[in-house]
C-alpha cells in the first residue's frame, strides 16, 4: 500500500509531530528508497464492479470492422457474459451490510473500493496481518507500522515531560541557591530577562528549556535505540545544551514517571493495549475471519443503482429487493431504529446521505466515510491507494419548499435539522486543514412529501424519488488576508 | 485506504502545510513588538519566529520574571500616545448631525489654528470632481447627498494631507473632505486623525466664530461617536480596520443598507429556467440519459442493470439521476440576500490601482456576520448572497489543468468574515459545482489519450 | 504598570459591544482578574500590521457579566455618558483642558526635539568609534569593536519616557496642576509649539464617576457562561476560540506567555451530543496538542439562585486514533 512509502521516515515524523514549533522549521528529510509496491493501476483498473464489453472500434470505410462489431454482437447475443453478483446479508446489530464470500469481498474492494474490513482499517488485510503475526509472512502490514509509530510517539512524550520536570528542578535549584548567596547580581543576569531583552527571549535560556529538552529525548532515545549506553556520557558531553549550567548532561531518567506528570499522554496509553491481539497460541489453521463491512449507502447503490450485490436479511434466507431495503435502511438511520410502522420522511438522513453519495458516485468519484475527520464523506480521485482524499464533505439539509414553512412546527423542526453552529464549521475546517483536505459543503434541498407517498411510499418509483432531490456543493476554507495582498 | 490520508499528518509539512498560520491567531509576547524582522510577515521568506511560549506554569522565578518583563512591554505598547506634529497635523471636525453646508460666518476663516499647507491643495480639486461624478453610487440620498457626499458621513477634514484621503473620503464643493465613520474612527485610531468636538455638542458659549471647539476627541468618545452610527457596527468596524491595516481598501458595497437592493451583477442575467432544479446542463443531461436507457429502468432499479455495457461512461451516464445545481445556468429571478448575509465590502488588493472616482471591480466581497448571533447559512441564504456576486468562472490554464484548482476556485465566491468578539475569522466560499466535472471522464484507461488523466498532486504522500 | 485604577471600573457599552479604554485598567484586570478581553485598536507606533493590536480592549459579555458580578466593574452607557457629559462642559472646562494638553503636548515636543539631539550626538559619536576602530584594525587586526548598541536603544527608553507620561493618565495630570501656570497663553496662538494629543480616554474631561443614571444592567450572557465562570474560577485565562474551532480556548496562564490547554465547547445539560462534532473537535484538540473540552452547567438544579458553580461538568475528548 501507499504506506510503505511512509514507513521508513515514520519514527522521525512522530518527533516532529510532537514538537509543533519544531517541525515547521525542519528541512524536507531525504526519503529512503520505496519498497516495490504492487502494481495498483493493474489491480484497480476497473473503478465500478461491474463488467464492461466495449464494441470493437467501427470505422465506416472499412468493411472488415463492421463485420467484427456484428460478430461481437452476435456473440454476446448467443453467450451473453456473465456478471457477477455478489451475495450479502443486512446485520441488524451494526445497522450495515456484511460481505462473507471471499471472492466478493476482493471483486468489492477491488473494483470501486466499497466498504472496510471489520477487522482492518480500510482494506481487509486481516489474514495478511495475521499471517505476519505467526511469523508466516515476511511484510509488514500497515496496521503495525501505525502500533509502532504510536509507541514510538508515546515513549517520546514521557521522555520529554521527564525533561521538562529535571530543567524546572534544576532551575528552582538554582534560584534558591542564588538567593541564599549574599552576592545575588552574579547570577541575576542569567535569570531575569530584561523588559525588551529579545536576546534573552528567542536564545536565552527560557526557550531553551523546551527545545533543549526535546533534544535530549529525541537523542536519548536514538541512543537507546542504538545500544550504545556505554559510551552516552562522551557522546552527550559533546551536545551544546551541555553547557548550561543545570548540568543536564549527566542525568539518566528513570523510567518511572509519576503519573501525573504523563496525564495528556495517558489516554493514548490506556487505549493502546486494546489493539493488541491475545498472545500466539498454537494455531489452529489460520482461517479468514473478516468481514467486509458495507455501509447501508454503500450497498444501496450496489443494489439499487448498480444491481451487482443481492442483500439477503439478516438469516440470510431471504433476499431483500430494492424496494425494502429502502425503508430498511431509512429505519437503521436512526438510532434506536425507527419503528417499521413509521413512515420514512422525504429528510430522513439516510435518503439526505444517500443522495450525496450516489450524486458524487455517479461522477466518478470513489466515495467513503470521513468519519475519522468528523465528516460524513471523503472523495477519491480514482482510489485510496492513488491519492489522499482531497475533498472532505458535510452534508446539510436544506428546505425551500414552501411546504416545509408552512405550519411553525415544521419550520421549528426544519431549522433545527439544517442549523450548524460557526465554532462547528471551523472545527471541521481546521481538521481538513490539518490533513489537506478541502471543504466542502454540500446542501441537499429535501423535497416535500410525494403525492403518493401515504403507506406505497416505500413500493414507489426510487429514481422518481431520488430525482426530486437537488445538490449543491460549496468548498469552503480559510482566507487569510495576509496571503492574498497581491 | 484512509491509512494513506492517516499518515498525511504526521509527514513533516515542506510546502503549504502552513500556509494557514498566521501570526495575528494568537496573543504574541509583545517583547517581540520591536523587533521589526518578526512582523514582516514571511509570506515570501522564510516563516517568522514565533516567540516562544511555555506550556505549563512552573514556579520558577525566572518564568515569572519574563510574564512580567512581557507585560511591561505591552504595557508600554498600549500606553504609547496618538501625537500629531503640528506640521502634519490633519484636523476633523465632528458633525453629529452628518453633512452640512458650512455656516457663512466660518466657511473662510476657520483654519487660523492650523498652518496652511499650500501643497495640499492639487489633491482637492481632483476629489471634488471624482465625487461629482459618482454620487449616485447607492447610499441612500438626504441631506449630505446633494454635496456630493455620503448622508451618514459625519467628520469633515478642512486640511485633508496625507496618502489616505487617496481612498478614504469624499469631498464637498467647498473642499471639505467627508469622512464615513468607520474611516473617521479608522483614522483617529491610527493617530493619523485628530478630530474635535464641534462647539455646538459643547456646554460652551457659542460666541466663538469656528466650530471647532478645539478639543480633541478622546479614543473613547469617538468609539461612542462613530459605532453605531449609519450601519456601524463591532463586527463591520473589526473587519474594516483589521484588512486596512495590511493595506486593502474598502468601500461599502450597495449591501451595508439593509434596505437598498443589490444590483451587482443583475446586468447579466437572463430569464428563463426556474432557479431551483438541474439547469440546462442536468436537463440535456438527463435527457442524453433518457434516451440512452429506452428500455426505462425498473421502478425499483437497479439503475444500471445486468446488460452488456458497453462503457464505464454509459454506466455513469445511467447512474446520474440526481438533479444539482448548475451556476451558470441563467436564473429567472435571483432571490434578494437576507441580511447580515450579504455583501457590505467590497475589498481591492493593495497592489490593485484604486480610484475613489471610479472604483474597478472588487478583488473581493466581504459579508460581515455576527458568530453569536447567526449559524451556519442554510442553502437559501448562501445562494442568495453568492448570487449577488459575479460570475467569475475558473480560467488560465493551470485551472484547465488541475480538477480540484477549478472546484476549489468555484464559479462564484464571497468571502465570509464571522466576528468572534473582535476576532475575525474570514472563509471563503466557493460555489463549485461538481456536477459540471464528470471525473469518470477524465480518469480511468482511454485508449484515445496518450498520457495518463490529469492526477492531483498528491502532496506529501 | 502595577497601578490600581478606582474601582469600580467603568466598562463602556457601545453599539452591543464592551471596551475598556484606559491602560491601567487593562493591566489592573489581566493581572488580577485574569481577564485578557480582546485588543482590537490600532498601535500607533506600528499601524500597518495585525499581529499586535492596541487600545480599545473589547470584552467579552461574560468577561463584562464576571467582573459585574465580582463588583469590579460596571457597565457604563457611553454614547449618553459622552453626549451628556459634552453638553455640560463650560467654557471654564473647556479652557482648562486645553491648557492641560497644551502643556503635556508641549513637553512632548521637547523630549522629542532633546531626543533627535541626542541620537545625533551618538551617530556622531559612533561614526567617531568606527574611525578609531578601523584605525585601530589598521594597526593591528585583533580586537572587534565594541558590539554597538541597537540605534533602536535610546529611542525606546525616549518612547517610554513619553509613555510615562501618559500611563497614568489620572495621576498625570494632578503633577502637572502647578507648573502649567507658566505656559499659560490663548490656546490659538502656540498650536506650532505643542504636539496635538489625541487621549485614549475622556477622563479628564468628563466626571470620572459615572452617574447612575448612566449604569447599565448585567450584561446579557449567552448558555455557555456558567462554564465559561467555572473555567474562569478554576485558575484559566479564556478568550474567544471561533477562530480555533471552538467557543473558548483555556489558558494555564497569561496568554502572552502560554499556549493554551483546551478548546472549550459549552453544551447544555440535556443537549444531545452529536458525535460527529466530538471526533472532530477530538481529532482538532489534538492535532494541536491541546484537549477537547466540553462542559455544561446543571440546569436541574432549580433555579438560579442556588445554582453553584459545582454544578459545572467538563470533560475532557483527546483523539486517540482508531
Amino acid at each position: 500500500m501507499a504506506n510503505d512509502s511512509t514507513s521508513t521516515t515514520s519514527p522521525s515524523a512522530a518527533v516532529s509531530v510532537s514538537s509543533q514549533s519544531e517541525s515547521k522549521q525542519s528541512a524536507p528529510r531525504p526519503r529512503a528508497p520505496r519498497a516495490p509496491r504492487p502494481n495498483f493501476k493493474q489491480i484497480y483498473r476497473f473503478p465500478l464492479p461491474i463488467n464492461v464489453h466495449p464494441l470493437p472500434p467501427l470505422i465506416p470505410h472499412n468493411p472488415l470492422s463492421i463485420v467484427s462489431v456484428l460478430l461481437s454482437y452476435l456473440t454476446y447475443f448467443i453467450a451473453p457474459p456473465h456478471q457477477e453478483v455478489y451475495p450479502a446479508y443486512f446485520d441488524a446489530d451494526t445497522s450495515s451490510v456484511h460481505v462473507t464470500d471471499k471472492k466478493a469481498i476482493r471483486a468489492l474492494w477491488e473494483m470501486g473500493f466499497f466498504g472496510k474490513g471489520t477487522l482492518s482499517r480500510s482494506e481487509p488485510s486481516w489474514l495478511g496481518r495475521e499471517k505476519k503475526r505467526r511469523g508466516l509472512l515476511g511484510t509488514v502490514a500497515s496496521e503495525d507500522m501505525t502500533r509502532q509509530r504510536r509507541s514510538e510517539r508515546r515513549e517520546l512524550k514521557l521522555e520529554r515531560a521527564r525533561m521538562e520536570r529535571v530543567a524546572v528542578e534544576e532551575r528552582l535549584k538554582a534560584e534558591a541557591a542564588a538567593r541564599d548567596a549574599a552576592d545575588v547580581s552574579v547570577d541575576h543576569n542569567t535569570l531575569s530577562p530584561s523588559a525588551d531583552g529579545l536576546t534573552n527571549g528567542t536564545d536565552g535560556t527560557a526557550p531553551n528549556t523546551e527545545k533543549f529538552s526535546l533534544r535530549k529525548a529525541r537523542e536519548a532515545r536514538y541512543l537507546e535505540s542504538r545500544r550504545l549506553a556505554a559510551q552516552d556520557g562522551e557522546e552527550r558531553g559533546a551536545d551544546p545544551a551541555g553547557k548550561r549550567p543545570v548540568g543536564g548532561k549527566t542525568v539518566r531518567f528513570s523510567p518511572v514517571v509519576q503519573a501525573k506528570e504523563i496525564a495528556p499522554d495517558s489516554a493514548v496509553h490506556l487505549l493502546d493495549p486494546i489493539g493488541d491481539e491475545p498472545g500466539p497460541q498454537e494455531p489452529p489453521p489460520l482461517q479468514d475471519e473478516e468481514h467486509l463491512q458495507l455501509s447501508n449507502e454503500e450497498a444501496f447503490f450496489l443494489a439499487y443503482g448498480l444491481g451487482t450485490l443481492d442483500v439477503y436479511d439478516g438469516k440470510r434466507k431471504t433476499l431483500l429487493p430494492a424496494s425494502s431495503l429502502l425503508p430498511l435502511f431509512c429505519q437503521h438511520s436512526h438510532f434506536p431504529p425507527q419503528d417499521p410502522s413509521v413512515d420514512p420522511k422525504p429528510d430522513d438522513p439516510f435518503l439526505v446521505s444517500y443522495a450525496v453519495y450516489h450524486h458524487f458516485r455517479s461522477l466518478g468519484w470513489v466515495v467513503r466515510s470521513g468519519v475519522k475527520f468528523g465528516v460524513d464523506y471523503l472523495l477519491y480521485n480514482r482510489g485510496p491507494v492513488f491519492s489522499h482524499a482531497e475533498f472532505a464533505v458535510v452534508v446539510i439539509p436544506s428546505y425551500d419548499h414552501p411546504y416545509w414553512s408552512e405550519t411553525e412546527a415544521r419550520r421549528a423542526q426544519c431549522d433545527r435539522n439544517q442549523s450548524r453552529s460557526w465554532w462547528w464549521l471551523h472545527c471541521v475546517n481546521r481538521v481538513q486543514a490539518q490533513v489537506k483536505k478541502s471543504l466542502v459543503i454540500c446542501y441537499v434541498e429535501v423535497p416535500p412529501p410525494g403525492p403518493c407517498s401515504a403507506e406505497e411510499g416505500s413500493t414507489s418509483d426510487i429514481g422518481d424519488l431520488l430525482s426530486r432531490y437537488s445538490i449543491r456543493e460549496m468548498v469552503m476554507r480559510r482566507w487569510v488576508p495576509n496571503r492574498t495582498r497581491d | 485506504m484512509a491509512d494513506t490520508d492517516e499518515a498525511a499528518i504526521h509527514m513533516p509539512s515542506n510546502d503549504s502545510a502552513h500556509i494557514d498560520t498566521d501570526l495575528s491567531d494568537e496573543t504574541q509576547d509583545f517583547r517581540m513588538l520591536n523587533h521589526l524582522t518578526f512582523l514582516t510577515d514571511g509570506s515570501q521568506g522564510n516563516l517568522p519566529k514565533r516567540g516562544e511560549k511555555d506550556f505549563e506554569p512552573n514556579p520558577t522565578l525566572f518564568q515569572a520574571d519574563i510574564l512580567s518583563a512581557s507585560r511591561q512591554a505591552m504595557h508600554n505598547a498600549l500606553a504609547y500616545p496618538r501625537l500629531h506634529h503640528p506640521r502634519n497635523q490633519v484636523i476633523g471636525i465632528y458633525a453629529p448631525d452628518g453633512p452640512a453646508p458650512p455656516s457663512v460666518a466660518q466657511a473662510p476663516k476657520q483654519m487660523d489654528t492650523v498652518p496652511e499647507d499650500n501643497d495640499t491643495q492639487p489633491q482637492q480639486p481632483e476629489d471634488t470632481t471624482a465625487t461629482a461624478g459618482d454620487a449616485d453610487a447607492g447610499p441612500p440620498k438626504a441631506a449630505g447627498t446633494e454635496m456630493g457626499v455620503p448622508a451618514e458621513s459625519c467628520v469633515y477634514v478642512t486640511n485633508p494631507k496625507g496618502q489616505y484621503f487617496k481612498t478614504i473620503g469624499r469631498a464637498d464643493r467647498w473642499n471639505r473632505v467627508w469622512l464615513l465613520p468607520e474611516e473617521a474612527l479608522y483614522l483617529l485610531e491610527r493617530g493619523s486623525l485628530d478630530i474635535r468636538w464641534p462647539i455646538s455638542s459643547t456646554g460652551c458659549s457659542g460666541e466663538s466664530e469656528t466650530a471647532d471647539s478645539g478639543i480633541p476627541m478622546s479614543l473613547q468618545a469617538a468609539y461612542a461617536c462613530f459605532l453605531g452610527h449609519g450601519g456601524l457596527n463591532m463586527e463591520r468596524f473589526s473587519v474594516y480596520t483589521g484588512l486596512r491595516r495590511l493595506g486593502y481598501t474598502l468601500v461599502r458595497a450597495p449591501g451595508w443598507y439593509d434596505d437598498a437592493d443589490e444590483g451587482d451583477c443583475s446586468a447579466e442575467d437572463a430569464q428563463t429556467q426556474s432557479r431551483q432544479g438541474p439547469g440546462l446542463a442536468g436537463v440535456f443531461g438527463r435527457f442524453m440519459q433518457w434516451l440512452s436507457d429506452s428500455p426505462s429502468c425498473p421502478v425499483a432499479g437497479p439503475l444500471v442493470g445486468l446488460g452488456i455495457h458497453r462503457s464505464y461512461d454509459d454506466i455513469y451516464r445511467k447512474l446520474s439521476i440526481i438533479p444539482w445545481h448548475d451556476p451558470t445556468a441563467p436564473r429567472s429571478e435571483s432571490r434578494p440576500t437576507s441580511p447580515p448575509f450579504r455583501v457590505v465590502f467590497h475589498v481591492y488588493k493593495p497592489s490593485t490601482p484604486f480610484r475613489k472616482s471610479a472604483p474597478p471591480p472588487a478583488d473581493f466581497r466581504i459579508a460581515v456576520v455576527n458568530a453569536r448571533e447567526t449559524a451556519v447559512p442554510t442553502l437559501a441564504q448562501m445562494s442568495a448572497l453568492l448570487e449577488s456576486t459575479p460570475l467569475d468562472p475558473p480560467k488560465g490554464v493551470k485551472m484547465d489543468r488541475v480538477l480540484s484548482l477549478r472546484l476549489r476556485q468555484g464559479y462564484r465566491s464571497v468571502i465570509l468574515a464571522v466576528v468572534d468578539q473582535g476576532v475575525v475569522s474570514y472563509l471563503r466560499v466557493a460555489d463549485s459545482a461538481f456536477g459540471k466535472e464528470k471525473l469518470y471522464k477524465l480518469q480511468g484507461p482511454k485508449p484515445n489519450q496518450k498520457r495518463g488523466p490529469p492526477r492531483p498532486r498528491a502532496k506529501g504522500r | 504598570m502595577n497601578a490600581e485604577p478606582n474601582l469600580p471600573i467603568p466598562i463602556s457599552y457601545t453599539a452591543g459591544s464592551y471596551f475598556i479604554f484606559s491602560i491601567d485598567a487593562v493591566t489592573y484586570l489581566r493581572r488580577e482578574h485574569h481577564i485578557c478581553g480582546v485588543l482590537s485598536g490600532t498601535l500607533p507606533q506600528i499601524p500597518q500590521q495585525n499581529v499586535f493590536l492596541g487600545l480599545p480592549l473589547e470584552l467579552m459579555a461574560e468577561e463584562a457579566r464576571l467582573l459585574v458580578e465580582k463588583g469590579v466593574a460596571c457597565i457604563v452607557d457611553e454614547v449618553n455618558v459622552q453626549t451628556d457629559g459634552m453638553k455640560a462642559l463650560m467654557e471654564a472646562d473647556r479652557q482648562r483642558y486645553l491648557q492641560e494638553l497644551q502643556a503635556q503636548g508641549t513637553q512632548v515636543m521637547q523630549m522629542q526635539a532633546s531626543r533627535k539631539e541626542q541620537q545625533r550626538e551618538e551617530a556622531l559619536k559612533k561614526i567617531e568609534e568606527k574611525k578609531a576602530a578601523q584605525a585601530a584594525k589598521k594597526k593591528a587586526s585583533q580586537p572587534p569593536p565594541p558590539p554597538e548598541t541597537p540605534a533602536t536603544d535610546s529611542t525606546t527608553k525616549d518612547d517610554e519616557a513619553v509613555v510615562g507620561l501618559f500611563a497614568g493618565d489620572r495621576k498625570q495630570q494632578q503633577q502637572q496642576g502647578p507648573d502649567q501656570s507658566s505656559s499659560r497663553r490663548p490656546s490659538t496662538a502656540i498650536a506650532s509649539h505643542a504636539m496635538g494629543i489625541t487621549p485614549a480616554t475622556s477622563h479628564s474631561l468628563l466626571p470620572l464617576e459615572p452617574s447612575a443614571q448612566h449604569k447599565l444592567p448585567l450584561p446579557a450572557v449567552p448558555s455557555s457562561y456558567p462554564l465559561f465562570a467555572h473555567l474562569h474560577s478554576e485558575g484559566y485565562f479564556l478568550s474567544p476560540g471561533l477562530r480555533f474551532g471552538c467557543q473558548y480556548l483555556a489558558y494555564p496562564g497569561d496568554p502572552l506567555r502560554f499556549h493554551s490547554h483546551f478548546l472549550v465547547v459549552s453544551t447544555g445539560w440535556h443537549e444531545e451530543l452529536d458525535l460527529m462534532e466530538i471526533i472532530a473537535g477530538g481529532r482538532l484538540g489534538t492535532g494541536v496538542k491541546k484537549g477537547f473540552l466540553i462542559g455544561g452547567a446543571d440546569e436541574t438544579t432549580s433555579d438560579l439562585e442556588s445554582r453553584e458553580a459545582d454544578d459545572v461538568r467538563t470533560f475532557s475528548i483527546e483523539w486517540a486514533g482508531m
